[in-house]
Formats: structure tokens, sequence, C-alpha cells
């Protein structure tokens, strides 16, 4: 039985400590995705408390069909969802998210000469950031998986629980709306 | 190589992780397709800023307040939210027929979907291989209880006093139907007369998305996970439901009407 195993069937029967380590290897990747989902430090934690909530009530049932791993980011979606439904309003659609660039909502970055180029650069993440951010959920979780966090199309599809096409075709649909978001400024 | 494979692999191709036969096909593309090329030299700029996110630490004291709420749901966790789940929906079934209802989780076969009757498994086959919960392995323990009595359903109101309570019926509601959505249903009926064109006015009327239709099998979209329950409980009013125990990958859900 590996340590995973071992730990799972302690948590299963209710053992907190069993559970905190358990999930201790999660912690840090759900909390870095709920973060880029909301492009803030202080939502990310509430998000990703509610996500470990949520799996601590429900890992009784968890049937080990799926990954843990799988399972406890199926979660952090829909807690992500679920958080967007409530506050709908700050979020656009990819076409409107290409109109509102025509009127320059996003700060353009000073064109001044020879800035040290890390500074250029985290300059760039910040906007890149915010417009990640204005991308519908659905887009903005498979490119928060796929180009950040560097899952396989196959391991997106389980999380999601959408098809694989699907998938793929949300990845180049939020690219190319973020390709032409951040033409400005790369 | 085809164009649209070029955007899938695009992303492994720029960070060097295609495996090599791969990353031949794709340069041999690259060198007669300009569009692909400009693809490529476009997508490269976006990437490499992403990839260069930085994964942030846990705030600090992340762990400590998340013990605190993990034992704090402790202290509140409600009875068995997951078990009523079960009973209000074999209570409704139970009011409308006097029946005893049972789910029937059967072994994947091979030759599944296929349209090919004879590669069908029979009933007889399906009640062999099954694990079959009925609404008494269902209940909470001390509270036996007969149809007549299900009616009346006198703990059902008793999580939706707790909004804690609620919380925790929702997320388990929803893992449960995610992991639970099948990608077949077998539907028994006596005669299969206009059992086709009921479901499709069940499906209109839950406004599932009809992809498919046969003699015996209609193929449905699901966008609601919350449809399937109704879903059930419908056809559960036709004749004797089955499901497999696939999950279905697509949130597409077949059904095969089987005569018996
Ligand atoms: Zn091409």
């Amino acid at each position: 039985m590996s340590g995973e195993t071992q730990l799972l069937e302690q948590a299963k029967a209710g053992n907190l400590q069993a559970f905190e380590e358990l999930i201790s290897t999660y912690e840090k990747k759900i909390y870095n995705y709920c973060l880029r989902m909301t492009n803030s430090r202080e939502d990310a934690e509430d998000l990703t408390q509610e996500v470990f909530v949520r799996v601590y009530k429900s890992i009784k049932t968890f049937k080990g069909s799926s990954q843990l791993a799988t399972w406890i980011y199926r979660i952090a979606h829909n807690v992500c969802i679920d958080k967007y439904r409530k506050s709908k309003a700050s979020v656009v659609s990819i076409s409107q998210l290409k109109n509102q660039e025509d009127e320059r909502e996003i700060e353009l970055p000073s064109r001044s000469p020879s800035p040290e180029d890390h500074v250029i650069r985290s300059e760039q993440q910040k906007l890149l950031l915010q417009c990640i951010n204005r991308l519908k959920p659905e887009y903005r979780s498979v490119i928060i998986l796929r180009d950040i966090q560097h899952y396989s199309y196959e391991e997106i599809s389980d999380i999601l629980n959408v098809p694989l096409g699907t998938v793929k075709s949300h990845i180049n649909r939020a690219r190319a709306a973020l390709r032409e978001a951040v033409r400005q400024f790369l | 190589m085809h164009c649209e494979h070029v955007k899938n692999w695009a992303d492994e191709y720029l960070r060097g992780t295609l495996p090599d036969e791969l990353e031949m096909e794709l340069k041999d593309h690259l060198v007669d397709c300009p569009s692909c090329t400009r693809y490529i030299t476009e997508l490269e700029p976006l990437l490499r800023l992403m990839a260069g996110l930085e994964e942030e630490p846990l705030p600090e004291g992340f762990e400590d307040r998340l013990h605190k709420r993990l034992m704090a749901a402790d202290r509140k966790k409600p009875a068995a939210a997951y078990k009523n789940k079960w009973i209000r929906w074999s209570a409704g079934l139970a009011a409308a027929f006097a029946l005893a209802f049972s789910i029937y989780i059967v072994q994947p076969w091979t030759g599944f979907g296929s349209r090919n009757e004879s590669s069908m498994p029979e009933a007889g086959d399906l009640a062999r291989d099954s694990r079959e919960y009925s609404i008494s392995s269902m209940e909470p323990e001390g509270s036996q209880r007969n149809n007549t009595a299900a009616e009346e359903e006198p703990e059902l109101k008793m999580s939706e006093n707790s909004t804690d309570a609620l919380d925790e019926y929702d997320a388990l509601h929803k893992e449960f139907l995610e992991a639970k959505l099948p990608s077949a249903i077998y539907l028994y009926v006596p005669g299969n007369g206009r059992t086709g064109d009921m479901i499709i006015e069940i499906a209109e009327e839950y406004d599932m998305k009809v992809l498919n239709r046969d003699k015996n099998e209609i193929a449905l979209q699901i966008t609601d996970p919350d449809q399937i329950d109704n879903l059930l409980e419908k056809l559960a009013e036709l004749g004797r439901v089955k499901t497999d125990d696939n999950a279905s990958q697509d949130n597409t859900i077949t059904i095969h009407v089987m005569e018996e």
C-alpha cells in the first residue's frame, strides 16, 4: 500500500491529521490555480480553503476511479466557477475583450527607453494576468491548466469533465483571444 | 501532419517536449505551410510569457487557518445528507408507483454501444452481473420503511434547516453526479410502441439535446448534471431502468430501449 493510499484510507475514516498530510502535496498547486483564476491572492486563499473543506467533507465518497489530484482539481474548478457565478459582473466575453482592447482599457506599459529587462517582463506578466482574468472562466481554466501548469490534454479533459476535442478548441480560442490582447505590449 | 494537428502540438514543440518523430513531422509541415509557421511564430512570445509565471508560495499561516476551518467543519457535520438524496428520489417514485425502485449498476461489457441487437445483454444477464442498490439499502440505519411511509418524507427537511448542511449536500450531490453520470441507460419496456417519441418529449422538456435517434437507441447531450435525476425519474415511469457503470466521458448518454 503506497503512502498516499494509506493516508487516504485513514482520511476516509475521519483522521484529520492524515487528511492534512494527504492534501499537503496539492495545496500549493490548487492555490496557484485559484490565484490565476481570480488574479487575487485574497480570493485565491478563500477559494483554496473552501476547496479543501469541500474535499474533506466529501472524501468518504471518493471512489478512486480517478486520480486524487484530478478529483481535487475538479472540485477547485467547481468552486471557482461558483464564485464566478456569484460575481459575474466583472467578466467579459472574448469578443468583448477584443473590443475593450480597442478602447485601450488596459494600461500600456511605457515605451520609454531601456528599463531593465525584468521590469519589462514583470510588467508584461501583470498585463497578461489581467488579460487572462478577463477571459470567460471555461477559457481561463483551460489556458491556466495547459499553458501555466502544463497538464496534458487528457488530464484537463478529466479535470473539467469535458471531451478532449472541447479542451483543444477552447485552448485554441483562448490563445487566439490572448494573442490579440497582448499584441500591444508583447 | 495537418494544420489542425500543428495547433495541438505547437506548445510542446515550442517547449521542446515533443517526441522526436512528431517534431520531425511538424518541422516538415512548417517548411511548406506559411500559415502554420506564422501561427507558431506568433504563439511563441505568448507561451513564453505564460510559462514564465512562477508558482507562488502559499500565504503565511495558510495551513493554520485551514486547520481551524477543518476542525469547525468536523464539529458541525450534518447527518447523512448523501443518503437523503436517495430517499428523496426514491420517495418520489414510490409515491408515483408504489413500487420499490432499484438501480442496477452493471459491469462494463465488450460490444457496448453497438447497433447490433445480438450484442445487447439480456435482462437476465444484466441482473446476474449486477450489484443492486435498493431503497432499503440506501436508507439510514434504524429507519426501515415501506413504500407508503416513504411518501410522507418525514426526514427530508432535516438538512435544509442548516446552510452548512446544504453546502455539504450540494458538494456531495455535485460530486456524486459527476462520478456517476452513466454513459448508457437501459430502459426495459413491455412493448416499444411510442417509447422513442416519449423519450424525445422528456428530453425536450428538460432541454436536453437529442444527438441521434435510432429505432431502439437515443443519444442525448446532458448540459446540466441535475437533469440526470429528472431523466431517470421520468424514464422510470416508462419502464424498468438500468444504468451502466461506465462514466460518460463527454456528457452524452445513450438510452437503449429494450423490449421484455
Ligand atoms: Zn499548416
